[in-house]
């Protein structure tokens, strides 16, 4: 615990180099020749990524010493750790940046300027993202998280001449900035409660009892400003009045990016917080703490409501995402109700799952707008004739993300429902039906896009053809929406071995 | 008992799944769009469900056969499997779906022909009946969820195959969702009972249930949640809303989803899960079904829209089948499924021939006097209504009358009366349909003689389906298959309905219903038929509300009104109404928010502003002034010549 080790956050440096590599050269280049710059970054987050991966592979090997003392390194002086849990969300970060990239790529073209800041604030961001991961203490926690959404304040109001995107920005800002005070002065009363930053402190048998049995109310009153505070991240109801607007607002791009990367640093912390309130004695404990199990259904139930019910009559395809990405998240916080092994290792299926379907859904978006120059749900009228790839995609991203086999969102759903029904307390089975309830509404506002696209005439008929990046995202994201909802089974161990990597985690 | 396999069984699915795949792919490049592919798995398919069914046969009662392989695992080393289970109930099934899609995708070689998407038509089909497929030889309820749900997607795909149209978009829309509202409590219903069986596997979760791991009113509600799955899809009351609008798809597509195999897998799913329901979910179950029989029949009586009769017809059959599993006779259900089934999609396809006559009329009131002009659809719709109407020699006699004395033998009268009532019902509507439309006089002269008969691939199917709806062709095959112990073995019950109910040996006890049962049952469907001719061979149509008293008739007419519940101001009114506060409140908070840190920031800036000109300004001002004054003294050292830095440098 002691060691820095520094080493061991390669990851972390590749991204880091790569994002000061890319200001450098943004300041060298002439404008003309900025596109290098998106290589550099592109193969920055690639290296970052697969040194991750390899990290992983490390620490997955059963043979290898670091796998038999509990599966976790430190570095950092304990600051930075690194797990199996930590490995697989920096590479499902990894992923979902370079798809990103992609995507980025042709709406840059028509971007006159700020290529390089484009690029250096999503490395940033990325590099927050991995952070998030490995982080150990309340102190790391608000600096990551911090590094991501200040990244994202700027790339949210990225097309500064854009009224609505400058607006966009503003808003976000200004409801990030409360939640990040929130934040901070809850952190502050953990720190008064517990004496420590460090999560681990959070770990003792004194304070798991204290949480249980309704002591220390000023550590529970601290960590509610810790819920509220990342609930604002993952745009839970209370906290999500942010989001339609930032979701349109934002450049389709940093929309995707927001709506998968955000959204996912907010759901990485969540489950580190929550895994180490549980104490040593692990995956029982939120049983035992009733209060909080009964605000995270809450929360859970009206986001699931909300978000899918104000996603009903939306006539703006990025608004409507927005509210089903509420509607995500109170998902993937039913997964956070039923905390255990199972529930954690369904939302990381969740996310995964969640993360091709939606960059998919957001590289139609970006490849329609750019012709139609338009979000109206109206103008995808006709999209099946005008280019049958771009409908494909988008009624398989849809009907992933309501949840029909065979996509990849089906099985994520199944995994999230089997646990918290596993769980088979009454609370249980009413947030069950409340979620079941959310997929029938969603189901509804999903067909009316479908029925747009492959049913009604559209105005033009004029075709729409993805540039070859583009149609590689397309692919990618079909290829794992398909793969995620066909066969599961590797996907689903490395999930496993992820969610109980955060278990045993001392 | 168990027994391997079979290892050309998986191409039951395989093959139309693999034709499927091929006509999608490379359909434009094949003549006739490849349509002959996707014919052709399911031909195949056919013939490997009657290999199986024979190899079924052969086998001693209560063995089936499984093969299964790893889909994946979860946590604690249960895995889930694919697999493939076939015993009597599945055999029967699997010839009902292959064969009634094999002569469905004949007729649409000729009912779709110079379609614009005559190739994606196919596509869906063969995918629609492939997913069905899954559903029936699923070995666990997990994989037989995922061909569940792939059924509703394929038939929202088909119902909207016209969806230019807005109304079939709609329609299309509404199933979909109508059978997922049942398909997630059906979901529900798996997961309790994973929870409590530890797997999903069918004879695991039998197993278990026989061994009471779950029991007692938590195994009612497993049973009643898993059962609104069949709710939704089998169109019973009252998610049946959707299956009369789903008319809207091309007829084969009608005759597929709404006669044959969709709405049948409700049926098959209830019969499936027989052994876990307790006897207060079979209750619930027989009374659904009753309930659904007599409230559609009442409706179909009343319709003017050929295919919505018929629509209204089959959600009265599928009650009937419902009631069957509810009063303890999965058998009976099976049995009235396999034979409605044909003549059912005899009606419907033969609707669809007239339809295609009358250049895509289906409205009553235009038809008439169609009899000589298509004496083949004419004859073959006149056999398939008697089967209907459940008149002696033809085959659905015999599955509704087993259903109806199950219903009596069970001692529910109260259920068996309703089953009487809707028998004549049935007899009446539909006399009144064929009179309607193929006797008497034309009542659209230039429709009528613009009608024709419909060529050979449309007609084949019909009279294949017409001979099927035929007696004879059951006679043996029902008594021998239906009703042995052979199949009865399939049915493991739990303890309480096996003490509630006619234990499964107490059935073959007395084979043969009393005479005055078969009697009363005749009667029914005869007098509904003598009825119907008395009041409707004047050939006027103004005789409907003869039978029903005229507010029975108005509100039957209008649906019991379920559709502007749901629609107008029930679940539908009510997400608007919370989806407009939900903007509302989202558009005020988030401005309200931002606007008021704006204001605030702007009054503090108002107040820091005075406070700027005093104190700081004046602070400002002081440093100014002190570093005027120590500027002045320094810039006179500041002499701009080199030399003098460089003295001081050296000085200091």
């Amino acid at each position: 615990m002691t060691a820095w080790n520094v080493g061991l956050a390669l990851p972390e440096w590749i991204l880091a180099g790569a994002g000061l590599l890319a200001m450098w050269l943004d300041a060298r280049t002439p404008p003309d020749k900025k596109d290098g710059i998106q290589n550099v970054a592109w193969a920055g987050v690639l290296l970052a990524t697969l040194a991750a991966v390899f990290q992983g592979v490390r620490l997955w090997d059963p043979g290898d010493s670091v796998a038999a003392g509990g599966g976790k390194i430190y570095a950092f002086r304990g600051h930075y750790g690194l797990d199996a849990f930590a490995v697989f969300l920096k590479v499902l970060f990894g992923v979902s940046t370079l798809l990103v990239l992609s995507l980025a790529r042709s709406w840059l073209k028509r971007v006159d300027r700020g290529h390089g800041e484009f690029v250096m604030l999503t490395l940033f961001a990325t590099l927050g993202m991995f952070f998030v991961c490995s982080v150990e203490d309340f102190a790391g926690l608000f600096v990551a998280l911090e590094l991501v959404t200040v990244s994202f304040y700027c790339l949210t109001a990225f097309k500064r001449n854009d009224e609505r995107a400058v607006e966009a920005g503003l808003k976000y800002v200004v409801l990030g900035a409360l939640a990040s005070s929130f934040l901070v002065l809850g952190i502050a009363f953990v720190y008064g409660g517990t004496g420590s930053l460090d999560f681990a402190a959070l770990r003792s048998d004194d304070v798991a009892q204290d949480l249980a049995h309704g002591g220390a109310p000023l550590l529970h009153f601290g960590l509610l400003l810790v819920v509220i505070g990342l609930g604002f991240k993952i745009a839970a109801v209370p906290f999500h009045v942010w989001t339609p607007d930032v979701y349109e607002g934002a450049a389709s791009p940093v929309t995707a990016f927001l709506s998968v990367g955000s959204k996912m640093a907010g759901i990485t912390l969540l489950l580190k917080v929550v895994r180490a309130c549980l104490g040593p004695g692990g995956d029982a404990g939120l049983a035992q703490a009733t209060p909080w199990i009964l605000l995270i259904a809450c929360i859970s139930a009206a986001t699931l409501l909300y978000g899918n019910l104000g996603a009903l009559w939306q006539g703006n395809i990025k608004r409507l995402l927005g509210y089903s990405s509420i509607g995500h998240a109170g998902y993937v916080l039913m997964g956070v109700f039923a905390f255990d092994q199972r529930g954690v290792a369904a939302i990381l299926y969740y996310l995964t799952a969640y993360l091709f379907t939606v960059l998919g859904i957001f590289a139609v978006v970006v490849v329609v707008s750019r012709q139609t120059k338009s979000h109206s749900i109206a103008d995808y009228a006709g999209l099946a004739r005008r280019s049958p790839l771009l409908a494909f995609v988008l009624l398989c991203g849809l009907l992933s993300l309501a949840g029909v086999p065979p996509f990849g969102g089906f099985f994520g759903k199944f995994l999230v429902f089997q646990a918290v029904v596993g769980k088979g307390t009454p609370t249980a089975y009413g947030l069950a039906l409340v979620g079941a309830a959310g997929v029938v509404i969603s189901l509804y506002y999903y067909l009316v896009i479908v029925k747009r696209i492959y049913m009604e005439e559209g105005v033009s008929e004029e075709p729409i053809v993805p540039s070859r990046g583009m149609k590689a995202v397309l692919y990618t994201c079909l290829a794992g929406v398909f793969i995620l909802g066909i066969w599961p089974s590797p996907f689903l161990e490395l999930a496993q071995r992820a969610a109980s990597a955060l278990s045993s985690a001392s | 008992m168990m027994h391997a396999l079979p290892s050309y069984a998986v191409w039951i699915v395989l093959a139309p799944a693999l034709a499927a795949l091929l006509q999608n792919f490379c359909g434009k490049l094949l003549p006739r769009k490849g349509d002959w592919l996707v014919v052709g798995g399911m031909g195949v398919s056919l013939a490997l469900s009657l290999m199986v069914l024979m190899e079924w046969r052969a086998l001693d009662p209560g063995h089936y056969f499984e093969g299964s392989v790893t889909w994946f695992q979860l946590t604690g080393g249960i895995s889930f499997s694919v697999g493939i289970v076939i015993d009597g109930l599945t055999a029967a099934m699997l010839i009902v779906v292959t064969l009634v899609s094999l002569l469905v995708f004949v007729f649409s070689m000729g009912y779709m022909k110079g379609d614009r998407h005559y190739d994606r038509f196919f596509f869906w089909l063969s995918f629609f009946s492939t997913s069905m497929l899954i559903l029936v030889v699923a070995d666990n309820l997990l994989l037989l969820f995922v061909g569940w749900e792939l059924v509703g997607l394929c038939s929202y795909k088909l119902i909207g195959f016209w969806g230019q149209d807005l109304a079939n978009a709609e329609a299309a829309k509404k199933a979909f969702i109508t059978t997922r509202v049942g398909d997630v409590g059906m979901l529900i219903g798996i997961l309790m009972m994973y929870k409590a069986c530890g797997t999903l596997s069918l004879q695991g979760v039998f197993a278990q249930v026989q061994a009471g791991a779950i029991q007692g009113s938590a195994l009612t509600w497993a049973g009643i949640a898993l059962f609104l799955g069949a709710v939704g899809k089998s169109a019973q009351f009252p998610l049946h809303v959707w299956l009369p609008d789903a008319m809207a798809g091309p007829t084969p597509v009608s005759a597929l989803i709404h006669a044959a195999t969709m709405v049948a897998a409700g049926v098959y799913f209830a019969a499936r899960m027989f052994p876990i329901f307790t006897p207060q979910a079979l209750y619930f179950i027989a009374w659904t079904g009753g309930v659904t029989a007599l409230l559609a029949a009442l409706i179909a009586v009343t319709q003017t829209d050929i295919k919505k009769v018929l629509a209204y017809s089959t959600i009265s059959q599928l009650g009937y089948m419902i009631l069957g599993v509810g009063v303890g006779a999965p058998w009976a259900a099976m049995f009235h499924l396999c034979t409605h089934a044909m003549f059912k999609a005899c009606l419907f396809l033969g609707s669809g021939s007239v339809i295609h006559a009358m250049h895509h009329t289906q409205e009553l009131e235009d038809m008439g006097g169609l009899r000589k002009k298509m004496p083949v659809t004419f004859w073959t719709f006149v056999v398939s209504t008697l089967a209907l109407a459940g008149i002696p020699l033809f085959s659905g006699f015999m599955s509704k009358d087993a259903i109806l004395f199950e219903a009596l033998h069970s001692g529910q009268t109260a259920l068996f009366a309703i089953g009487l009532g809707a028998a004549f019902l049935t007899a009446f509507y539909m006399t009144r349909m064929l009179w309607l439309c193929f006797m008497g006089e034309p009542r659209n002269r230039e429709k009528h003689d613009h009608a024709h008969e419909s060529p050979v691939s449309m007609t084949l199917p019909l009279v294949v389906l017409a001979l099927l709806s035929i007696g004879i062709f059951w006679g043996g095959f029902a008594d021998d298959y239906f009703t042995t112990p052979a199949y009865h073995a399939d049915y493991p019950q739990t303890a309480e309905v096996a003490a509630a109910y006619a234990p499964a040996g107490e059935v073959r006890a007395h084979p043969h219903h009393p005479v005055w049962f078969l009697l009363l049952a005749s009667a029914m469907g005869l007098g509904g038929i003598a009825l119907g001719i008395a009041l409707f061979r004047s050939g006027k149509r103004d005789q409907d509300t003869v039978l029903l008293p005229e507010g029975l008739h108005r509100t039957a007419k209008n649906k019991y009104y379920l559709d502007d519940l749901y629609l107008g101001w029930g679940f539908v009114g009510l997400g608007d109404t919370l989806s407009r506060w939900s903007r509302v409140a989202d558009d005020r908070a988030v401005d309200g928010a931002v606007n008021g840190v704006g204001s605030a920031g702007v009054t503090v800036a108002e107040i820091s502003g005075d406070a700027d000109q005093v104190i700081v300004d004046g602070a400002v001002n002081l440093v100014a002034d002190a570093t005027d004054a120590v500027g002045g003294v320094a810039s006179s050292a500041q002499t701009g010549r080199i030399r003098n830095y460089l003295g001081a440098a050296r000085r200091s």
